[in-house]
């Protein structure tokens, strides 16, 4: 079973997302080949949308943007294996170069999970942080947590709700104030204090 | 679109019963009840106002403050055309202008055969693959005048359809 992807977000839906798999399917089932198409969410290159990809034993081989009319000259150009002479294809996915320049954190797994799938989420480090948080005796930074501050916030057992709240606001503003990006990879460490909240930010590259 | 009937009464007094003591309940009870039967009737304003211990006028001032909210039933379809910048600077002032010319119809208004509504909308949140319009609840991007034509003819054959 060779796994298709073909995102459901927004822009790819407005740019017929769902035609195209509904469409894709069929013809799967009409050519016998054996695919399972999987909705992710988009990889952000809304230019490329819908952005099709094939799961390959190199990595994921990228076709955008599809069509429904490309269907039949995609399966002829064998793309279910990761073929690489049609004129939609963008070749590994990983190597385009709008995505191999940028370090993801927040967004280091859109498009590339089945987003409504928890094994999905386990299999690619999902609640690694906060295993490792639970364990903690102490109340730990966020640093440990490597998961989005606003989803590790909400789950602290030793933080009540509205303390979580401030948690992460107080983060964003040290973060402003710095002029520091969300995808410039950052050291958080707080400064221990009893009332007040605050981070020291260095970055690590 | 049905007439403010028994029926329709009593849905918006059991929307107004459940959602009233939601905090801020006033915009929830408006989207619940537009969402149901389309439009927001005269008739509800004053069963809104006696659920929220509030005046006629200032159900009636939320209603008219955002465009969302209609009080005259739609057609059988709702296009929205998005005028906002990312859509304008690729060429939606064109495409309103061809929509307006395709339907026969202007902003807030209805085709005569009831079966489309024109409205105007400020951002789609689809700025990448501008224009966007939205039909009914699809999104669609890029959209251009031909795309557009073919899109219309769509829903006109399904409406055929039914019949």
């Amino acid at each position: 079973m060779v796994k298709v992807y073909i995102p459901r977000d927004t822009t790819a839906l407005a740019m017929g997302a769902e035609r195209l798999a509904a469409e894709m399917a069929v013809e799967a089932k009409n050519r016998g080949a054996d695919i399972e198409i999987v909705r992710n969410s988009s990889r952000g290159m809304f230019w490329l949308e819908p952005l099709v990809e094939v799961e390959t034993a190199n990595g994921r081989v990228a076709y955008g943007p599809v069509e429904a009319k490309d269907i039949d000259s995609l399966f002829d150009a064998d793309f279910v294996n990761g073929g690489l002479s049609h004129p939609l294809c963008q070749g590994l996915t990983e190597e385009i170069p709008y995505l191999k320049k940028q370090q993801r954190l927040t967004f280091a797994r859109a498009g590339i999970t089945d987003p409504v799938s928890l094994e999905d989420y386990q299999a690619h480090d999902g609640f690694k942080g906060l295993k490792k948080h639970w364990k903690c005796p102490v109340r730990p930074s966020l640093m440990k947590l490597k998961t989005p501050a606003c989803v590790a916030v909400v789950v602290l057992p030793s933080l009540p709700a509205s303390s979580g709240r401030l948690y992460t606001m107080r983060l964003h503003r040290v973060m402003l104030r710095r002029n520091t990006s969300f995808v410039t990879p950052t050291k958080v460490t707080p400064v221990p204090s009893l009332t007040v909240w605050s981070w020291k930010l260095t970055h690590s590259c | 679109m049905t007439a403010f009937n028994e029926q329709s009464r009593q849905q918006v007094c059991d929307i107004v019963e459940e959602m009233k003591d939601l905090p801020g309940a006033m915009l929830p009870i408006l989207h619940a009840i537009q969402d149901a039967q389309g439009y927001i009737h005269a008739d509800a304003v004053s069963i809104i106002a006696d659920g929220l211990a509030q005046s006629r006028a200032e159900v009636h001032g939320v209603i008219t403050f955002y465009h969302h909210f209609r009080t005259t039933p739609p057609g059988k379809h709702t296009i929205q055309v998005c005028r906002a910048e990312a859509c304008q600077s690729m060429g939606s002032r064109q495409l309103e202008a061809h929509v307006k010319e395709k339907l026969g119809i202007g902003f807030h208004q209805t085709s005569a055969d009831q079966q489309v509504s024109l409205e105007p909308v400020y951002c789609l949140g689809n700025c990448a693959c501008a224009p966007s319009i939205q039909v009914n609840d699809d999104v669609v991007g890029r959209v251009t005048p031909s795309k557009f034509d073919q899109l219309v003819d769509q829903l006109s054959t399904q409406a055929l359809e039914v019949k």
